[in-house]
């Protein structure tokens, strides 16, 4: 038998001592007899301390026992469901980890007589044993995965298990990005009662933020300027910078950057882009006006770049070009300007972030605060039970309440008599 | 047959007188004249019958202690052998009941049988209630003998002026008080004691009273037996605990005493 919450049986045995150790020092009532001579016996006070200690009312206090044995028992939902045995553990695994780190936690998991693991991106898929997850990461490419579809997918096989096994445990293995989070990560995270064990990993190689693609072009200054910028480490992909608008290639982050001729004249301008200001000889070509977030602007305030989104990505277009000559792109000023326009899309930026650990202590804790795991799920055999001790605890309160009456109004009349 | 409170002419010789003026002359003595030239009577003891009554109570306290009725069957014992000797000697007997419906009375009687139906009668009584025993008392004929079985615990008082009125009246009373074992030697245990007779009074009872109660009790008994001698009555406890024939004999020993005569 299982009981699900064990603590009232205690606090009804409690109040069962409780309950006994009254009816040791309970008042008793002698017994009435008939002596003819009673006139001779002195009216003193009838309070008398007994010389022994006695058990008065032993029927009533086997009733009383019995009341708050039963109620405990009904509170403490037992259970006989003998189906049930050992431990399970269900490993819900990022996509995008390392599968070196990943063969490491996998080791490293406690031992459990039924394991399930559930590979998640943006999909899951149920595996079933290590090496069937390595294989289903290595299929993977996606490069951010839900944290909502892995938890649902995972608190899915756990309930599964929960029908075989006494106790289900959860690990999460995933960078937590804060891409993986969503606005149903909360709701989702609070189907499953209990803590999970989350295991922080790297992520796989090439879900990194990757290079900058730039032209093969050695006179362009500003592909130059993005080179050195690249090497001193400004620039972080996937970006891709095209100087040729005649051909725009299918990339995830386009800069579109034209090249004007070097006969146009340039004259002094400044640039600013977020908090960097860049200010030089520039080749100022018109703005389209399209539509899009301006990234970066003239001191004039017309608009010097802009920003599209797309479904995956962005497309920048920048309306200025430097002169050939000078080495204005090398400088600093212009080196931080081309970390602005050259970094990745704003949500590319976003994704790679790690999430705070905050918010993977929240993850990890139980919504229910630090109370232990609920192990066997409610049935209806357990709830019939618990109504039947608490019908039958009733019961017995009814049958204590009258006999307390009839004991009372017999003592009432022997005193009155 | 007892002795007669008067002197007379029956055939047994008591004594001897010179002849006066005016005996009777057919009690001289004519042989002792002849012999002695001096003329003296004869004078013997005139015998007489003494009916007894027996008044006996048959209160709900008489019924102590449940369920044997020990100081009831007590007094059935002691008024049937009382009945036996005063039979065997003559005398007529009958027998009054102390009890809420009494059995008929009889007037005395000394025929055969008479003590078959005394103990016909006790054994249908069965002791309750609480009826007083100084009517039954004063019933009694002058010149009789009465004798009360009781344990006094209901009018103690009215009877005792009635059977002082009949002492008076130059009766025998004999008063025999019936106490249980159990009255004098309380169990030792924590009651509530109720009198029978009496439903108001209930009181607490342990080994802690039993001191005061002893006492109290003792000197009640003293009082009545100093206060029923004193009424002209012999008084004469019985426990149930003392053996029957033995407490006959100290009763008839106790009415021995009397200067109304012995049985």
């Amino acid at each position: 038998m299982t009981l699900l919450a064990p603590g009232w049986l205690i606090v009804a045995a409690v109040a069962s001592l409780a309950v006994a150790a009254l009816h040791l020092i309970a008042w008793r009532t002698p017994r009435r007899e008939v002596l003819p001579t009673a006139r001779f016996v002195p009216d003193d006070p009838a309070r008398r301390a007994a010389r022994t200690v006695l058990l008065s009312d032993v029927g009533l206090l086997a009733l009383r026992v019995g009341i708050l044995l039963l109620a405990g028992l009904a509170l403490a939902r037992p259970g006989f469901d003998t189906a049930r045995r050992g431990t399970g553990l269900v490993v819900a695994i990022d996509a995008t980890v390392d599968s070196a780190a990943v063969s490491g936690v996998l080791a490293m998991l406690p031992r459990a007589d039924r394991t399930a693991y559930v590979v998640f991106d943006t999909m899951s898929t149920v595996a079933s044993d290590s090496g069937a997850v390595l294989v289903g990461l290595s299929r993977s490419g996606a490069p951010v995965s839900s944290l909502s579809v892995g938890l649902l997918a995972a608190t899915r096989e756990a309930l599964r298990l929960e029908q075989d096994v006494e106790s289900v445990g959860l690990v999460l293995v995933s960078p937590l990005s804060v891409a993986s989070l969503d606005g149903a990560t909360t709701s989702v995270r609070a189907l499953w009662p209990d803590s999970i064990h989350v295991v922080r990993v790297a992520r796989r190689a090439g879900t990194v933020p990757g290079p900058v693609s730039l032209p093969d072009d050695g006179d362009d200054p500003i592909v130059a300027g993005a080179r050195l910028a690249s090497a001193n480490r400004l620039l972080s992909g996937p970006i891709t910078l095209v100087r040729d608008t005649a051909v725009v290639p299918d990339a995830r982050a386009l800069v579109v950057w034209p090249r004007i001729s070097g006969d146009a004249a340039s004259r002094v301008d400044g640039v600013l882009a977020g908090t960097t200001a860049a200010v030089g000889h520039f080749l100022r070509l018109p703005d389209a006006g399209g539509p899009g977030r301006v990234i970066a602007r003239w001191i004039d305030g017309t608009p010097a770049a802009r920003e599209v989104q797309q479904n995956d990505g962005c497309t920048r277009r920048v309306y200025f070009d430097v002169p050939d000559e000078g080495d204005f792109t090398l400088t600093p000023a212009f080196q931080r300007l081309l970390a602005v326009l050259l970094q990745p899309c704003t949500g590319d930026a976003i994704a790679h972030q790690l999430a705070a650990d905050s918010v993977v202590r929240a993850l990890a804790s139980s919504p229910l605060g630090d109370s232990p795991v609920v192990a066997a799920a409610d049935t209806p055999g357990a709830n019939r039970l618990a109504a039947v001790l608490m019908g039958l605890a009733i019961a017995a309160l009814l049958v204590e309440w009258i006999a307390r009456r009839r004991g009372g109004a017999t003592l009432l009349a022997e005193q009155s008599a | 047959m007892h002795r007669s409170r008067l002197r007379g002419s029956a055939p047994e010789l008591s004594e001897y007188r010179l002849y006066r003026q005016g005996d009777d002359p057919r009690q001289l003595d004519w042989k002792l004249l002849a012999r002695s030239d001096r003329a003296y009577i004869r004078l013997a003891e005139d015998r007489s019958l003494l009916a007894t009554w027996f008044v006996v109570d048959a209160s709900a306290s008489m019924a102590f202690p449940e369920p044997s009725h020990g100081k009831w069957s007590v007094a059935c014992s002691l008024t049937l052998g009382l009945a036996s000797v005063a039979l065997g000697a003559g005398d007529p007997v009958s027998l009054l009941v102390g009890h809420p419906s009494p059995p008929p009375r009889n007037a005395p009687r000394s025929r055969r049988g008479t003590l078959n139906e005394m103990a016909a009668t006790l054994r249908a009584v069965v002791p309750g209630g609480s009826t007083a025993l100084a009517p039954l008392v004063a019933d009694a004929r002058p010149g009789a003998r009465v004798v009360i079985v009781s344990d006094f615990l209901g009018d103690e008082e009215g009877t005792r002026t009635a059977a002082a009125a009949l002492v008076a009246a130059h009766c025998d009373v004999h008063a025999i008080h019936v106490i249980a074992r159990e009255e004098l030697e309380p169990a030792a245990r924590s009651i509530r004691a109720v009198d029978p007779e009496d439903p108001g009074v209930v009181r607490p009872f342990d080994d802690t009273l039993r001191d005061r109660y002893t006492a109290r009790f003792a000197a009640w008994r003293d009082g009545i037996a100093v206060a029923w001698r004193h009424a002209g009555a012999t008084f004469t406890p019985v426990t149930t605990a003392d053996d029957v024939a033995l407490a006959v004999r100290r009763v008839i020993g106790a009415s021995s005493g009397a200067t109304a005569g012995a049985i």
